[in-house]
């Protein structure tokens, strides 16, 4: 099928209907027909836009997810490009995840004239009802959920990532005992790109870290960064794709339970443990053999702050040097930029009194 | 001089509130609205208190350098940054704001010059962390009131 003269826009089904109908091999391989029938922006994440699409492939319902920067760029300082490649990369490793389908840099077919990709969408739910539901009739559900987490974490964890090409894509310690160094290496590597004013709080919380860096990680992991309750898709109690790997590392498997939301509740029944952190590790390490310690997790939890500080920076790069004027980036800019402040605050001993951040 | 920055930001804020969301339907659009009405309380705040915040906030950092500017083996940018700072009488926002931006890159290059955490110039600096926190709390904290997306 010929392109069009001139690129469309995202919003128009019209559009859409005939980019994925020169895409069709890419859809299913051999596949003979797509007829589009919606496309909507999910406003949820602010990092990237996220649309779906949801269409028939030879009369059968499937549904897609494209994703391509804002107008203005990306809320977080990595390309699409990488994003797009850890998916595709992710297509042989032992744990779910949604299949890339295609880069769409082609100028005939980009969508509003920028680079996206496509992927397929997988059918479930980010949300788990039960997750904060303390009572007593929710800890065998919230407890299984756990194990469920737990268990793809350590699959991921114990993947071979060279195997699967992800030492071509990221920044290789030199060894275990230079995780924490090498991540703190590749965000400043990454600031170095776009800072334009220089952060003393930064400065601090680098030093402190640097000071303090753990060298006793025992392995170098493929780690997914963010995870957890809203990162992962689930389905009749399973995680069928894991989703969200913008700040996926090679690192010391303790960042991800530094990243982790929700999945560790603690629990205690008339006065006696029944699951928490020390039971979740005892359960991961029997599946895994990987030893997790509380200081490594803590310790990457104050470098999740110097994240936090890059992607609100980033925000800030894009309005104040390219000139974009998007609210919502002037809003990540703006009041996040003081709240990862405050969390490097909170993790290095300068938090003013009355404020705080989870 | 009336109405001013305060009534003029209030009515946009009510506006967007009361007469534009009630009647948007799209999510994100909805989203957006909660954005721009809590943005604007946060501008309205800010558009009254930065000015004497940098100016606490500089000269705090002027003599925290000057105690602690021995610890540099070059200590040039900071004395300028710190000289250039304490020569203004009645400084626009946007001296301010370059003073801040000379006087933080000065710090942050001490910062970086001692790097044991319990040194008394890091002490100092992290005290100065706190309290340059806490004088954005009325904007960046305070002023918001409900979801901002």
């Amino acid at each position: 099928m010929s392109a069009p003269a001139a690129t469309g826009t995202l919003a128009d089904r019209e559009f859409v209907q005939g980019w994925f109908a020169a895409r069709l091999d890419r859809l299913h391989p051999g596949a003979e027909s797509v007829t589009v029938q919606q496309v909507e922006r999910i406003s949820r994440g602010v990092s990237r836009q996220t649309w779906t699409v949801q269409a028939t492939v030879d009369g059968r319902p499937e549904a897609f997810i494209v994703r391509r920067d804002h107008e203005a760029g990306s809320v977080i300082p990595t390309a699409l490009r990488l994003e797009y490649e850890v998916y595709r990369r992710l297509a042989d490793a032992p744990v779910p995840t949604s299949a890339a389908l295609w880069f769409e840099d082609d100028p005939a077919w980009m969508p509003d004239g920028r680079i996206a990709y496509v992927r397929q969408e997988v059918a479930g739910h980010w949300y788990l009802p039960f997750i904060a539901d303390e009572s007593p009739g929710a800890d065998e559900q919230r407890i299984a959920a756990s194990k469920e987490h737990l268990d793809q974490l350590a699959a991921l964890h114990t993947a071979d990532w060279a195997a699967l090409g992800f030492g071509e894509i990221f920044d290789v310690p030199a060894g275990p005992e230079d995780c924490a160094r090498s991540l703190i290496e590749t965000q400043l590597k990454s600031l170095a790109g776009f800072q334009f004013e220089s952060n003393p709080a930064l400065a601090e919380g680098v030093a402190q870290l640097i000071e303090r860096a753990p060298r006793d990680a025992p392995r170098i992991s493929l780690c997914k960064g963010t995870n957890g309750h809203g990162e992962e898709v689930w389905r009749d109690g399973r995680i069928v794709a894991m989703s969200d790997w913008e700040l996926s590392y090679l690192t010391d498997p303790a960042y991800d339970f530094a990243l982790v939301q929700e999945m560790i509740p603690e629990i205690v029944r008339d006065g006696r443990r029944v699951w928490g952190r020390p039971e979740a590790l005892a359960y991961y390490r029997e599946r895994s053999g990987i030893e997790i310690t509380h200081e490594r997790i803590e310790y990457y939890r104050a470098v999740y702050g110097v994240m936090q500080f890059l992607y609100t920076h980033h925000s800030g790069h894009l309005i104040h040097n390219r000139g974009f004027r998007d609210l919502r980036f002037l809003w990540t800019a703006w009041e996040n930029s003081y709240r990862s402040n405050i969390r490097l605050g909170q993790e290095f001993g300068f938090a003013p009194e009355g404020v705080r951040i989870r | 001089m009336h109405p001013g920055v305060d009534e003029a930001l209030e009515s946009i804020v009510a506006a967007v509130e009361q007469d534009i969301a009630p009647h948007v339907e799209n999510e994100y659009a909805a989203s957006m609205c909660r954005t721009v009405a809590q943005m604007l309380r946060s501008v309205r705040v800010r558009v009254a208190e930065e000015l004497p915040t940098l100016v606490a906030d500089n000269a705090e950092l002027r003599e925290l350098l000057t105690a602690h500017a021995d610890r540099l083996a070059d200590r040039s940018a900071l004395d300028a940054a710190v000289r250039a700072s304490a020569e203004r009488t009645a400084p626009s926002l946007e001296e301010l704001y370059a003073d801040a931006e000379a006087l933080r890159a000065a710090l942050t290059t001490l910062i970086e010059a001692v790097p044991d955490s319990t040194d008394p110039t890091r002490k100092a600096a992290r005290e100065y962390l706190r309290h340059s926190l806490d004088r954005e709390r009325p904007w960046m904290v305070d002023a918001f009131t409900g979801p901002r997306r």
